[in-house]
């Protein structure tokens, strides 16, 4: 007889591909960690801004590593997504259902 | 996820394939459909807010608190005690939620059933002029689905403002104590930026999880619906270490058996008979007398309660089923076909038959005459049940089909009643060939067909009260040749 309870109903459909989704958690969580990271990326360029004291010439020097870390956290995240979209939808369709 | 998907709903529809007779008797095909297309999108969106949703947002939460408490920990202490806060007034308010999702998606499934089941019996709506009673009767349905509807949503609305409300108070919280905290010299121009992006952030992922949960408590409730009707136990299924049946020469023994319907009500009780290999056996009786009863236990569509049914010896609880269904071709009294080519509906009596042997098969049957007159023969659809089919012409596509199979046992559920009496005399030859060296039951109202059988049982409230050739019956003058008198036309009444 097949699983009657929903999650031991799931957990039998769920198992045979189990490292698909723990993939898609792993990718899941690339997107999660940029969601929390940017606003602290904002504080870092704040904080070295408010550091100056009106030196406007060491402003992009300073800026840049923050800016770096924006720029490759974004992409990973991007990248990520779309992988996940693939692997969720088949690669048929766009991730519909992750946070807006 | 596709082939997620897939494997739920391969395995669900075999599942319930296996069902009884029993279960698909007492339940609405079409809610049974609507479950089994319910499944795995709700099983699908269940792991996907589980996977992409849920775990994710529940790590930002994480990270969020970490980043707020090395600011300031009052900030992560708002936070925290906000989410648990909100969450818990989730969960306390949405079991009852997720019921009444549950009975809109029980109305739904019983709607489409209604649906479905008004379609399957649309020439009685046409002919008894009933489309306006088939409105009414569907709007009450509707009307229920409507309200449930309305009850589920009102709910969830009323929990979305709820939730609007607290996400109001988590940023006012925030943005109070980073002012007195930046009036203190506590709060850096920096923790200020960070503090309010990430209370922004998080109260934006917060909203949407909240709504993905709601999604799961509904999607769990439509779930769980569906499992109710679908995961029942399977009651009739090969026992532990069943053998493939092996009929050697036909004989079929009832052996004390017992047998009810609901309790109380007993059909069959001690009831012995054989039916001796190459026999060919006729039921008669009055409706409910136990003539379809007597069949449908042979062909294990119920359990015996008690005693047995042997198979050349071999008891039929005791064999695979699709060994049981191999070796017994039965033609019913309303043949119904699938959507497909007559070719199609004629070689599933045996799928591995050529387009030969199928048509041979077809022109013993005399459904050759008729299906060549069609513009695409064999290769036409005969529409849903086979509806674009006359009832005699289903009858001899099954009759057909059964010939192909050729099994040693044959079961004939008034297999000619529908039939005109020019055709009735062409097949009748056809099925005397079939007959041959098979063991034949014949259920039949109409008791001039039974002339040619070794025996006819007389059936009365479930016990057989008379037995004998047609001949004999009659010159006992019992039940049998009161039978025959009150005949008009060759019909038993009712």
């Amino acid at each position: 007889m097949l699983p009657y309870t929903v999650t031991s109903f799931i957990w039998y459909f769920v198992k045979p591909y189990r490292y698909w989704f723990f993939a898609v958690i792993g990718l899941s969580l690339i997107w999660a960690t940029n969601e929390a990271l940017f606003a602290y990326y904002i504080k870092w360029i704040v904080d070295e801004l408010t550091a100056l004291h009106g030196n406007k010439g060491a402003i992009s020097l300073l800026a840049i590593k923050p800016l770096v870390f924006i720029f490759v956290s974004w992409t990973l995240m991007d990248i990520a997504m779309r992988v996940q979209g693939f692997v969720m939808r088949g690669g048929d369709a766009e991730v519909s259902c992750a946070y807006p | 996820m596709p082939r997620f998907r897939a494997h739920i709903r391969e395995t669900v529809f075999s599942y319930v394939q296996q069902h009884s007779h029993r279960y698909f008797s007492e339940r609405f095909a079409g809610k049974i459909a609507n479950k089994l297309s319910d499944l795995p999108n709700s099983a699908e969106r269940i792991v996907e807010i589980i996977c992409v949703n849920c775990i994710p947002i529940l790590f930002t939460m994480i990270l969020a608190v970490t980043l707020l408490w090395n600011a300031n920990p009052k900030f992560a202490a708002i936070m925290l005690v906000w989410f648990f806060l909100h969450m818990g007034a989730l969960f306390a308010f949405a079991p009852y939620c997720n019921r009444l999702f549950a009975d809109h998606a029980d109305a739904i499934s019983t709607l489409n059933g209604k649906v479905v089941d008004c379609f399957s019996n649309i020439m009685n709506v046409r002919l008894f002029a009933r489309i306006k009673f088939e409105k009414e009767y569907f709007a009450t349905y509707q009307n229920d689905e409507i309200k449930k509807a309305r009850k589920a949503l009102l709910y969830l609305e009323l929990m979305r403002v709820i939730q609007g409300l607290s996400g109001l108070f988590l940023i006012f919280m925030m943005l109070i104590t980073l002012i007195k905290g930046w009036q203190q010299g506590w709060v850096t121009i920096g923790d200020f930026s960070l503090i309010a992006i990430l209370s922004f952030n998080v109260l934006g992922m917060i909203w949407w999880l909240s709504f993905q949960i709601m999604q799961l408590f509904k999607e769990v409730g439509t779930l769980k619906a569906a499992l109710s009707l679908v995961v029942k136990p399977l009651d009739i299924i090969d026992t532990e270490g069943a053998q493939p049946l092996v009929v050697t020469k036909g004989e079929i023994k009832f052996d004390n058996v017992g047998f009810y319907y609901r309790k109380q009500n007993r059909l069959f009780e001690n009831k012995s008979v054989i039916i001796e290999a190459g026999e060919k056996v006729g039921l008669v009786g009055f409706s409910g007398a136990g003539k379809s009863t007597f069949v449908n236990l042979i062909l294990r569509f119920y359990d015996v309660d008690q005693g047995a049914i042997l198979i050349d010896g071999q008891n039929i609880k005791n064999v695979t089923l699709d060994s049981l269904y191999e070796n017994i071709a039965m033609i019913p009294q309303d043949t119904s076909l699938f959507h497909r080519t007559l070719m199609e509906n004629i070689r599933y009596g045996r799928t591995n038959a050529t387009d030969e042997e199928v048509i041979a098969a077809a022109k013993l049957a005399h459904c050759h005459e008729f299906i060549t007159k069609l513009p695409e023969a064999y290769s036409a659809l005969v529409g849903e049940r086979g509806v674009k089919l006359s009832t005699g012409q289903r009858q001899r596509i099954a009759i057909a089909r059964a010939i192909l199979k050729n099994a040693p046992i044959l079961i004939l559920d008034e297999a000619t009643a529908s039939l005109d009496s020019v055709t009735e005399q062409l097949i009748q030859e056809s099925l005397e060939k079939l007959m041959q060296n098979k063991t034949t039951i014949i259920i039949a109202h109409r008791l001039s067909t039974l002339a040619h059988m070794d025996r006819i049982l007389v059936f009365e409230n479930g016990h057989v009260v008379e037995s004998g050739t047609q001949a004999q019956l009659l010159s006992q003058d019992g039940h049998f040749a009161k039978l025959w008198k009150m005949q008009a036309g060759g019909f038993l009444p009712g």
